[in-house]
């Protein structure tokens, strides 16, 4: 590989780096991109702690 | 080698000669022939070398297998679809050589002719052709049309135009020039060259080129 | 001696041409009348052509700049393949530092041709063999005829180009020519080059160069990088994506920070089982949910919410167990398992309880939940290892079909069988 290389494949340099930084990122902060588990993130609704709003 | 001087016969002007076995020195003024020692019976015809491209000129001087050279004198050959120069170098011992040229591709020949004994037939392109213990291959063969001279030369057979002219080399490296004139064939071995390791001073610069 | 000037008149009209070639000149054109004829001492009738100007690019005289050596263009000729039939044009240039080389057009695609010494193929007469480093193939062979010439020649381009076999040999960039006959082998190499490099060595308006149709026989998929680069860093970028899989994998923490048994009677007369609180910690991490279940031949389903108690943020979402078995012609078969994996991705630190609602069957009682930390996850590797290979699998199967079109008008294509 030599510098004429280096500077044919820059596009696909600079897309790998930014695909792989993405990528240990998503792994320090446990970003799953692809996920079965459907999760529903409802923010904070004042209640929190143990609330039972589901009584028979 | 002391040189020696010659008068031209016919313009009087003085000629130099500084190789060893003079075959033919032609005057550097009037282009007439100064001095011949020749045993083939065949008489050079005075003429001018035509003018081409080449940038090699007499007084080049050189360098080959470790030995300086300065050009003495040229042999140009007109094929009919290309063309040689022979240039006669001399070695700072009084010694020659000759350097071959044709469209800025070079060979230096050792100015020995050995006789070829196997026959015109061996003789053309894509053959393979033994010299001595070398196994070359026809690269081409050409009909030499004109024959022409200038300065000095040494150790060349002087041969009628009409000859045909044959190459053969072996890869980029070993080559040989052969002459077949009436079923008589003989040749010279030399090696290819790249220009730039003959380190050729005092060549004419084509400014128009560069 | 060197440098006078040579004149010869046409045998047609008579006309002084001085050659620019000197005494290298062999044949030419009338630049009055277009007669070609021969100098030399050659009992040969001259030719006439039809006059086909628009096929020529560059004018005779034109200086251009190859390879840092000043050429100029001597000749000019338009041949034609005599078995196709195609036409193609070839600029013959000379330098005197270089000698003569070639310059062809077909298409609007140009090689750069200059003799060579010695056999590239070392006198084994194959179709493929490795010269330099590259792959050369047999791409044509063919007899030609000059149908128009203009300008001077440093050989009789007529008899040459009617008495030689030509064959070319392709690895794009490069090719390798070989014109044999009976009286000559001559080596030539070549070098595609695109028509605004042509277009500037020559100082050639580029509009005045004919378009580029096609893919040219030589005509490099890619100029700009080598294959071997590209494998080269690819394999770069997957080890290093590997590297940093194995290196996150290795360092995560897989901390188990719930874990409880449930039976249905954990219920009592609420729908829903509040688990106690726990800490999830080191910043943003993922949380993965492992649910038991000794379901036979029935299913459990639960839905989970998890809460931060300091914020009350929620995470909702649902799993289900099913196991089913039974014996079949003899042979047991089972469905489903006991277990359930659930992933929360991105979940902050904090402390955090679960509330769980459970659906039991009939014959259903129990279940289990374990939580960890920061487990190890594989899919966002496949996914970036996909995403880097992605590029050179779309740059080789594109290769794969410009090849295929740059192959399909030679006979010796590697790409079609004789039907």
């Amino acid at each position: 590989m030599n510098w004429d290389d280096i500077k044919g494949l820059r596009y696909f340099i600079i897309y790998s780096i930014l695909l792989i930084g993405f990528f240990i990122y998503s792994g320090m902060v446990g970003w799953l991109w692809f996920n079965p588990t459907k999760a529903e993130p409802v923010r904070g609704t004042g209640r929190s702690g143990h609330v039972y709003r589901y009584h028979k | 080698m002391a040189d020696k001087i010659f008068n031209c016969p016919g313009c009087g002007a003085f000629n130099t000669a500084v190789l060893e076995n003079t075959t033919l020195l032609v005057c550097k003024n009037c282009c007439g022939i100064v001095f011949e020692n020749v045993d083939s019976g065949i008489k050079p015809v005075p003429a001018r070398v035509p003018a081409d491209w080449s940038f090699v000129q007499l007084n080049t001087t050189g360098e080959y297998d470790g030995n300086t050279f300065t050009v003495v004198g040229r042999v140009r050959l007109q094929l009919r679809n290309d063309y040689k120069n022979f240039w006669c170098c001399v070695l700072k011992n009084g010694k020659s050589l000759w350097m071959m040229e044709s469209f800025a591709s070079f060979a230096v020949f050792i100015p020995d002719w050995i006789a070829y004994n196997k026959g015109i037939s061996h003789l053309h392109a894509d053959a393979s052709i033994r010299v001595r213990n070398l196994n070359l291959r026809g690269e081409y063969v050409e009909k030499c049309e004109s024959v022409s001279y200038e300065g000095e030369i040494a150790h060349w057979k002087l041969f009628s135009p009409g000859f045909f002219f044959v190459q053969a080399s072996r890869s980029e490296d070993d080559t040989a020039a052969f002459v077949v004139e009436k079923g008589e064939i003989e040749c010279m071995l030399g090696k290819k060259v790249d220009v730039q390791k003959l380190n050729l001073k005092n060549i004419i610069a084509w400014n128009e080129w560069k | 001696m060197s440098g006078n000037n040579h004149n010869v008149s046409c045998p047609k009209c008579s006309a002084e041409n001085q050659l620019r070639g000197k005494a290298l000149t062999v044949a030419l054109t009338c630049k009055a009348c277009g007669t070609y004829f021969r100098t030399g001492k050659w009992n040969k009738a001259a030719a006439e052509f039809q006059h086909l100007k628009e096929y020529q690019a560059i004018p005779i005289g034109t200086r251009g700049k190859i390879d840092n050596f000043v050429y100029e263009v001597m000749g000019f000729v338009v041949k034609q393949e005599t078995r196709y039939h195609f036409k193609w044009c070839e600029y013959l240039l000379f330098s005197p530092y270089r000698g003569y080389a070639f310059l062809s057009e077909y298409d609007g695609h140009w090689n750069f041709l200059w003799p060579i010494e010695g056999d590239p193929r070392n006198n084994i007469k194959v179709d493929d063999f490795n010269y330099e480093g590259a792959e050369y193939r047999l791409y044509q062979k063919y007899n030609a005829q000059v149908v128009f010439a203009k300008g001077e020649f440093f050989f009789d381009v007529l008899d040459v180009t009617e008495s030689t076999v030509n064959s070319e040999f392709i690895a794009p960039p490069y090719m390798l020519a070989l014109e044999k006959s009976n009286d000559s082998v001559l080596w030539c190499q070549g070098e595609y080059f695109k028509p605004k490099e042509i277009a500037e060595a020559f100082s050639i308006p580029l509009s005045k160069m004919p378009p580029r149709q096609g893919v040219g026989y030589t005509q490099p998929f890619n100029s700009s990088y080598s294959d071997k680069a590209l494998i080269l860093f690819s394999v770069l970028v997957f080890l290093t994506t590997l590297l940093a899989q194995l290196t996150m994998s290795s360092s995560a923490e897989d901390k188990v920070v719930f874990q409880h048994d449930y039976h249905d009677t954990d219920l009592q007369d609420q729908k829903m089982i509040a688990t106690s609180s726990f800490d999830l910690t080191g910043g943003m991490r993922n949380v993965e949910f492992y649910i038991y279940a000794p379901v036979e031949n029935n299913w459990f389903f639960t839905e989970f919410s998890l809460i931060n108690d300091d914020t009350g943020d929620e995470y909702n979402f649902t799993e289900e167990v099913e196991f089913y078995s039974g014996y079949d012609e003899g042979y047991r078969w089972t469905e489903g398992t006991h277990t359930a994996e659930a992933i929360l991705s991105m979940i902050p630190a904090g402390r955090y309880h679960i509330n769980i609602y459970p659906e039991f069957n009939f014959n259903n009682h129990a279940f289990s939940v374990t939580v960890k930390r920061d487990v190890p996850v594989s899919t966002n590797f496949y996914l970036t290892a996909i995403g880097l290979l992605l590029f050179p699998a779309f740059y080789f199967v594109r290769k794969h079909y410009r090849e295929r079109k740059r192959w399909s008008d030679s006979d010796y294509s590697p790409y079609y069988t004789e039907e």
